[in-house]
C-alpha cells in the first residue's frame, strides 16, 4: 500500500485558527499578507517581494536605454502611486542598482470636469494638492486638463498648474461631446480613448518617446475581457502587451503588469503612501453594473476571491496571444490608434464583421457619416460602434477630424483606379 | 465598550462623506466579528448605495480588509473576532474612472 489515504476518506478540518500563526514563506515572522495563489508574507519580505518583481520586470528585457527619457501619465489612482514610489526608490540612494533612465511625469486633471457646481478655484486646489502629494519624488511634473485633447494647438500642457487654460468655454465643449454618448460604455470607452489620444500628443510635445503606464495585471485581465465583449479582440495581445509599439513611433511599457491590484494595495499601504491616493467623486456614478467594464470587473474580482488563480490564468492566456500579421500598423483607427482590423483581408475570417457589412449595405437606411466611415475603414470595429453612439460629431476633436477629412481626400483621389467588388 | 478604528483608504472613503478615519465605539454584550461589523457599517455609517460596499452579505470583491494591517485572509475573514483597540481597514482596489 503506497498511499496514506488507503482504507477511508482523510479528515478535512477546519483550518482557521492555524492561520493566525502561518509564519512567513521566506523568513520566521508572522505573515500579514496572503499573495500569490496562497504563499504567506511578512512585511518585510513582501516588500522585497513586490520590489523586486517590478525591477525585474524592467531589468529583465532591458527596456530602457541609459538617460532615456521615459514619460508616466500619473493620475493619483492607487497603481500610479506604487509606481511613482518605486521610481522614486529606483534613483534613490538605497538602491543597489539605480535606474539609469529619466523619468517625467504628467498629471491630467479628469475629475473635477464632471462636477458641474464645482468651481475652478476648487479644482485648482484640487491639483495643488495632486502636487504636493507627489512632490517628495522629486521628478519633474507637468500637468494638463482632459478638455485639452479638443485643443487643436499645441498648448497643451505645462509644467505650472498657473498657466493652464481652465476656462469654461473648453469644458463645455467636452461635456457636450461626452454627454453626448447615449449608454455609459460608449461614453467610458470615448474618455479612455481620449485620454491616451491626449497623453500621446503631450508625449509627442515633449519628445519623449516610451510611455509607461502604470497597469496592474488584475485591470489588465478586466480590460482584456472588456475587450472581447467590446469587439476589440484583435487588439487584445497588443494592449495587455509589456512592450507595445504605435505607428507613431510612441513605445507603451507596462512595467506594473506582473503585479495584481492587491499586492498594490498592500504595498501602498505598508510604505504610508495610499493617503497619496486621490479618489476621483465622479467614480460614485460608477454602480458596479453600468458599464461593460464595471461589470466585468465585478466578475473577475468576485471569482478572484474564490480562485485565486483566476487573473492569472486568464492573463498567462492573453500573453500566449499574438496579434495577426494582416494587421497594418500604417491604417491606424482614428479613435484608439490600433491597426484597423475592418479591412476585407483580415476580416474575411471573421464573419461578425462580415454579416454587419453586409446587413448595413441590404438596410435602406441612409448612409450616415459613421456608417460612410465604417465603409471607409478608418475606424477599428469597436470604435465605430462608440462613435455611431456620440451625438454630435462636431465635437469631436479637430484632430480626429482632420483625419477624416484626409482620408476622404484620398479616397476621392484614388477613387478612378479602385476596382468595385 | 469595545472601541475602534476604522480607516477607507483607496477610494472607499468616497461612501463615507470623503472622511478617512472613523473612531467608533460597540457595545460589547455580543461578540463582534468582521461579519457584523460590516452591517453596522453599513447602517450607521454609509452614505451611499449599500452595493457600492456590500454584495452578497459580505464586502464588495474588490474592497480589501486589513485588521491591525494583517491581510483578513489570514484571520478567518468574516469570522474574525474584532478585540479592543483593533484597527480595521478598507482598501478599495476598484477602478476610480
Amino acid at each position: 500500500m503506497c498511499s496514506n489515504n488507503e482504507g477511508g476518506l482523510t479528515k478535512f478540518e477546519p483550518k482557521p485558527d492555524l492561520a493566525l500563526f502561518r509564519k512567513c514563506l521566506k523568513c520566521d515572522k508572522n505573515s500579514v499578507v496572503v499573495t500569490r495563489i496562497n504563499d504567506a508574507m511578512c512585511k518585510e519580505c513582501f516588500v522585497e517581494y513586490f520590489t523586486h518583481k517590478f525591477r525585474a520586470t524592467i531589468g529583465k528585457s532591458k527596456l530602457f536605454d541609459k538617460d532615456e527619457v521615459v514619460m508616466f501619465p500619473y493620475s493619483s489612482s492607487d497603481s500610479s502611486v506604487a509606481m511613482l514610489h518605486l521610481l522614486f526608490k529606483g534613483v534613490g540612494e538605497e538602491a543597489k542598482k539605480k535606474f539609469t533612465f529619466k523619468t517625467i511625469c504628467v498629471y491630467i486633471e479628469d475629475n473635477y470636469v464632471f462636477e458641474s457646481n464645482s468651481s475652478t478655484h476648487e479644482r485648482i486646489t484640487f491639483m495643488e494638492n495632486v502636487k504636493k502629494s507627489v512632490e517628495y519624488s522629486g521628478f519633474k511634473f507637468y500637468y494638463s486638463l482632459i478638455e485639452n485633447c479638443l485643443e487643436p494647438s499645441k498648448n497643451i500642457v505645462s509644467d505650472e498648474i498657473a498657466k493652464l487654460n481652465l476656462n469654461n468655454e473648453n469644458k463645455e465643449k467636452f461635456l457636450n461631446l461626452i454627454n453626448s454618448c447615449k449608454n455609459q460604455t460608449s461614453k467610458e470607452e470615448l474618455l479612455k480613448r481620449l485620454k491616451t489620444q491626449l497623453i500621446n500628443r503631450i508625449a509627442i510635445e515633449l519628445k519623449i518617446k516610451k510611455i509607461i503606464f502604470p497597469v496592474s495585471c488584475t485591470n489588465l485581465t478586466i480590460d482584456m475581457l472588456t475587450n472581447v465583449a467590446l469587439g476589440k479582440g484583435a487588439h487584445l495581445s497588443i494592449e495587455t502587451s509589456l512592450e507595445e509599439k504605435l505607428s507613431n513611433g510612441l513605445v507603451y511599457v507596462r512595467p506594473l503588469r506582473e503585479l495584481t491590484s492587491k499586492e498594490i494595495a498592500f504595498y501602498n499601504r505598508y510604505n504610508n503612501i495610499d493617503s497619496n491616493i486621490m479618489a476621483k467623486s465622479s467614480s460614485l456614478k460608477n454602480l458596479p453594473n453600468s458599464t461593460i467594464y464595471r461589470l466585468t470587473e465585478k466578475f473577475i474580482n468576485s471569482l478572484q476571491n474564490e480562485y485565486p488563480t483566476t487573473v492569472p490564468t486568464i492573463f498567462r492566456t492573453s500573453d500566449k496571444l499574438t496579434p495577426t500579421d494582416e494587421l497594418c500598423p500604417e491604417d491606424s483607427c482614428m479613435l484608439c490608434e490600433l491597426p484597423v482590423d475592418t479591412i476585407k483581408k483580415i476580416s474575411a475570417n471573421s464573419s461578425a464583421i462580415n454579416d454587419l457589412e453586409y446587413s448595413l449595405s441590404i438596410s435602406r437606411l441612409d448612409n450616415t457619416a459613421i456608417e460612410k466611415l465604417f465603409v471607409l475603414k478608418s475606424v477599428c470595429y469597436s470604435c465605430s460602434v462608440v462613435l455611431k453612439d456620440v451625438g454630435g460629431h462636431g465635437n469631436l476633436p479637430q484632430t480626429i477630424k482632420d483625419k477624416i477629412k484626409s482620408r476622404d481626400n484620398l479616397k476621392d483621389k484614388i477613387k478612378e483606379f479602385l476596382i468595385e467588388d | 465598550m469595545l472601541h475602534l478604528t476604522i480607516e477607507f483608504s483607496g477610494g472607499a472613503e468616497l461612501l463615507f462623506g470623503n472622511v478617512k478615519k472613523h473612531q467608533v465605539e460597540l457595545n460589547n454584550d455580543t461578540k463582534w466579528t468582521i461579519r457584523e461589523l460590516l452591517v453596522w457599517i453599513k447602517d450607521n455609517l454609509l452614505k451611499h448605495k449599500p452595493e457600492m460596499f456590500l454584495q452578497d452579505e459580505t464586502i464588495r470583491p474588490g474592497i480589501l480588509i486589513l485588521v491591525n494591517d494583517s491581510d483578513w485572509d489570514l484571520l478567518g475573514n468574516l469570522s474574525y473576532e474584532l478585540n479592543d483597540n483593533d484597527n480595521v481597514t478598507f482598501i478599495s482596489t476598484l477602478h476610480g474612472g
